[in-house]
């Protein structure tokens, strides 16, 4: 079958567009699969492009003649023909400051260093810049330093356009950093190259992952991400579906919630496990008023359907969150988006070893980190979501603070002590003024138990020798 | 008879097993981290009787009755699986293939049926093979390979099912000898006595036997492998690439990855959570110009773990001289996955009849490296 699309669509935005369900059939029990989280981070969107298997469609461009098939299974090993011979030789690279992850943080640490004349790389998953500003559609708070009454993807744009004035930021797209090795090597994966690169600091700022939920049937295609769904009709004008079920009434779940009503969705219910509606009144209160039930102290018991959720079972919960027996109804949709929350992609932490804490606030295990956002290893830095879920504002500033902590080591003189003056002034706005705000109570108390002084943290590499060191 | 084990490893669990087997009652394992945490769950899983040397070649010929024979029995219910895929060594160069010859005759004369095969052959068997740079190869029907966290979960099951205690995330940090007897064993959490202690603590064996005065000449040598994706069933034999320095090989796991390993130039001790960037290519490089498809494969993971090593290659067996009690099982060098079967009989064996019934385990004891009784052993891949 031949498909069209438009240009800069992903290949599972395109087939979703036309009422491709399912894209895979998976290996063991050979049930259907299809979009889950659209921004690379899983592997429920797995095909075969161009014969070659377990390619993540949701962050592959779709080009002319490109051929895509449904995967059954284990695929059989590539044939020889597909063995194309463009696989470019590995190339070895030296820069100041490595990127990981072209999102909010990594693009404002990204300008700030390039300002500074210091060389970058940014590394970037996806084929487009931006991370998930480019899905938010709604304006930004704040002064207009911090952007505010721009929207995500206009933020996004003015970032990407305004580093590529700078010569000196290479960015490598559909690329991924997969892992820090010994001597301060760290690896970067593209399409068809492979790249050693040998930076003097590493900041990291990979985002986050969706958080997943277990009950039977949620491999379903139609049980999505909040942020899969918002993916599909923010950034690609793609309606998700006819009739859906959210789950959480964070400010995720509930945005998301008037997201689909605006694009002609009805929203069914939405469930949320914990007595109180997590997310702010303002939000709760748009979508109430176009009679979204959100029914507290319930949860999903299941997703049933063939192909596609064709329905879902919800269940009451006790005080102890436990279902009450008797209490399960049954809700008809196509739709179930998880609204549960992120955990923050720290798998580089991980394997180069650095001291880790599981910080709930934050959505997960994250590195120690120094105010000055420098962890354990030596030279890594953490910004973003990545070093704890909170949201673009900070992040945006996270990434400025990494930067300029990073550029106060490598300058000189004056304009090392210029630097240092400014990353303080940053700091100080983030921890005493933008922090201060009672609906960030949450992060900061997350991010506080997160960050370390510099003698604890001396202390930590002493009790935990780092294997490898940017410095 | 109280049996204390030291390392829940492969060498350990199965030791204990046929320990209880044979009707020992009271048997303790006790492993510092988590089953099989050691070298074990880092290896590459295949299991072959094609080695150079008589005794190595004997021991795992009796090693893969074992494997066979486990994996059909209670073992085998609980998962343990042997899969007889056989093991491919390639010969790049026309000498390589005169030296096969000579090994074939060493095999066949100790009752393993390797043989030498043509390209022909080679393609029927390994058909994504690019036979092209191959002169011929040795094959070897008995060789196989067996999953590794299945095997650990099998074994695991059947001690505990046995009576075997098996104790984990408690170290064993020295032994307390009273005259010509070990008497017990400190630990993290308190004191442990036993009549007999066996050492199959990996590369922590070291360390513990000096804490008794004993030196054994061990060194802790970081190898490194890396997974692929999962795929189809595409080939059965580990294919092992002779010619090439470092002797890299690659392996379909029963999950459908692949393994692929080289060894590349490590200094001893180094440690194991300290991965090198110039692996990765080194390793699939000869590895994907024998097999093109694999460069459109991901590569999912890789990793680093210690062999073992001792000066010949060849495992430490059995009990030392300096005192009555004390029993090793280390040093395999690579091979103690394979060998499990094996070390857990003639290890039980020692303890129980006073020997085992494979005379060749004699030569394998500690002492041989203050007599200078090595023996060679050049087949070590990886």
């Amino acid at each position: 079958m031949e498909i069209e699309a438009y240009e800069g669509e992903s290949i599972a935005a395109a087939l979703y567009a036309i009422g491709i369900d399912v894209f895979s059939y998976s290996s063991k029990l050979g049930r259907p699969r299809g979009a889950f989280c659209m921004i690379g981070k899983c592997s429920s969107c797995f095909m075969v492009v161009d014969g070659v298997p377990n390619t993540r469609t949701c962050i592959e461009p779709v080009r002319d003649g490109v051929r895509v098939e449904r995967q059954k299974g284990l695929a059989p090993v590539p044939s020889e023909k597909t063995v194309d011979g463009s696989v470019e030789p590995e190339e070895v690279l030296e820069t100041d400051v490595l990127i990981v992850g072209g999102g909010p943080a990594g693009l404002s640490a990204a300008l700030e260093l390039a300002r500074y004349g210091l060389n970058v790389v940014i590394v970037n998953e996806h084929f487009k810049l931006g991370g998930q500003l480019v899905k938010q559609t709604h304006k930004f708070f704040g002064s207009k330093e911090l952007f505010g009454g721009l929207r995500g993807f206009q933020i996004a744009e003015m970032l990407s356009e305004q580093l590529s004035k700078y010569d000196n930021v290479k960015v490598l797209l559909q690329s991924a950093a997969y892992g820090v090795f010994r001597g301060g090597w760290v690896g970067v994966a593209s399409r068809n190259k492979l790249y050693r690169i040998k930076p003097r600091a590493v900041i990291v700022a990979a985002g986050a992952t969706e958080q997943y939920l277990a009950f039977p049937g949620n491999d379903l295609p139609g049980v999505m991400g909040a942020g899969g769904a918002q993916t599909l009709m923010n950034e690609y004008g793609i309606k998700p579906g006819d009739r859906a079920l959210v789950v959480g009434s964070g400010n995720v779940g509930l945005i998301v919630s008037y997201q689909l009503l605006q694009a002609g969705v009805k929203v069914e219910a939405i469930l949320e496990i914990m007595p109180q509606i997590g997310g702010w009144f303002v939000h709760a209160a748009k979508v109430r008023r176009y009679g979204v039930p959100i029914l507290t102290s319930h949860t999903i018991k299941a997703a049933w359907g063939r192909e596609r959720v064709e329905g879902a079972t919800i269940v009451r919960v006790d005080e102890k969150f436990q279902p009450v027996p008797g209490s399960e109804r049954d809700i008809e949709c196509d739709l179930v988006l998880l609204a549960i929350g992120l955990a923050p992609d720290t798998r580089l932490f991980a394997q180069a070893g650095a001291v880790m804490r599981w910080i709930p606030e934050l959505g997960g295990p994250v590195p120690i980190r120094t105010r000055r956002l420098e962890t354990s290893i030596p030279g890594m830095y953490v910004a973003g979501d990545a070093s704890g879920i909170e949201e673009a504002t900070t992040a945006m500033i996270e990434g400025r603070i990494a930067a300029l902590a990073i550029a106060s080591k490598f300058l000189d003189g004056e304009r090392a002590k210029r630097v240092e003056e400014e990353m303080e002034k940053l700091l100080d706005f983030l921890w005493n003024e933008y922090r201060a705000s009672p609906l960030l109570a949450r992060a900061r108390a997350g991010k506080e138990k997160a960050t370390v002084s510099e003698e604890e943290m001396e202390r930590l590499r002493k009790e935990h020798p780092p294997l490898v060191s940017f410095r | 008879m109280k049996v204390l084990v030291v390392g829940g490893g492969i060498s350990g669990l199965f030791i204990a097993y046929e320990l209880a087997k044979r009707g020992v009652r009271d048997v303790t394992v006790v492993e510092e981290r988590y089953v099989g945490a050691g070298s074990t769950g880092r290896c590459a899983t295949g299991i072959r009787a094609s080695f150079t040397s008589e005794e190595h070649v004997v021991l795992m010929r009796e090693s893969i009755k074992l494997w066979k024979e486990y994996s059909s029995g209670d073992l085998g219910r609980y998962g343990l699986q042997f899969i007889q895929g056989g093991y491919v060594w390639l010969a790049r160069k026309e000498e390589t293939v005169d030296l096969f010859k000579k090994l074939v005759s060493l095999h066949n004369s100790l009752g393993v049926p390797t043989r030498i095969i043509d390209r022909d052959e080679l393609k029927n068997l390994v058909p994504q093979l690019n036979t092209d740079l191959i002169a011929a190869a040795m094959f070897d029907p008995t060789a196989g390979k067996s999953y590794v966290f299945t095997t650990l979960f099998a074994l695991f099951r059947a001690c505990r099912e046995l009576g075997v205690k098996i104790v984990t995330g408690v170290g064993v940090r020295k032994l307390v000898a009273r005259g010509s007897r070990i008497v017990e064993a400190v630990t993290d959490v308190g004191t442990m006595s036993a009549d007999v202690f066996v050492i199959a603590a990996g590369s922590g064996s070291r360390e513990l036997l000096k804490t008794v005065g004993i030196e054994v000449p061990l060194k802790n040598m970081p190898r490194h492998v890396l997974v692929t994706e999962a795929f189809q069933r595409a080939f059965d034999p580990l294919v092992i690439d002779w010619d090439t320095p470092g002797v890299p090989y690659i392996v379909q796991t029963v999950e459908g990855n692949f393994f692929v390993g080289r060894e590349i130039e490590e200094e001893p001790e180094q440690s194991i959570y300290s991965q090198r960037i110039d692996f990765i290519p080194k390793a699939l490089k000869p590895i994907a110009q024998l097999f093109p498809f694999l460069r459109r494969v991901r590569v999912l993971r890789y990793w680093i773990g210690y062999y073992v090593t001792t000066p010949d290659n060849h495992p430490i067996y059995g009990p030392f001289e300096e005192y009555e009690n004390l029993y090793v099982a280390t040093g395999f060098s690579g091979h103690g996955y394979m060998m499990g079967p094996v070390t857990g009989k003639i290890m039980a064996e020692w303890i129980l009849d006073g020997k085992p019934s494979i005379p060749q385990a004699e030569r394998l004891r500690p002492e041989r490296f203050k007599r200078g009784q090595l023996i060679k052993e050049f087949a070590v891949v990886g």
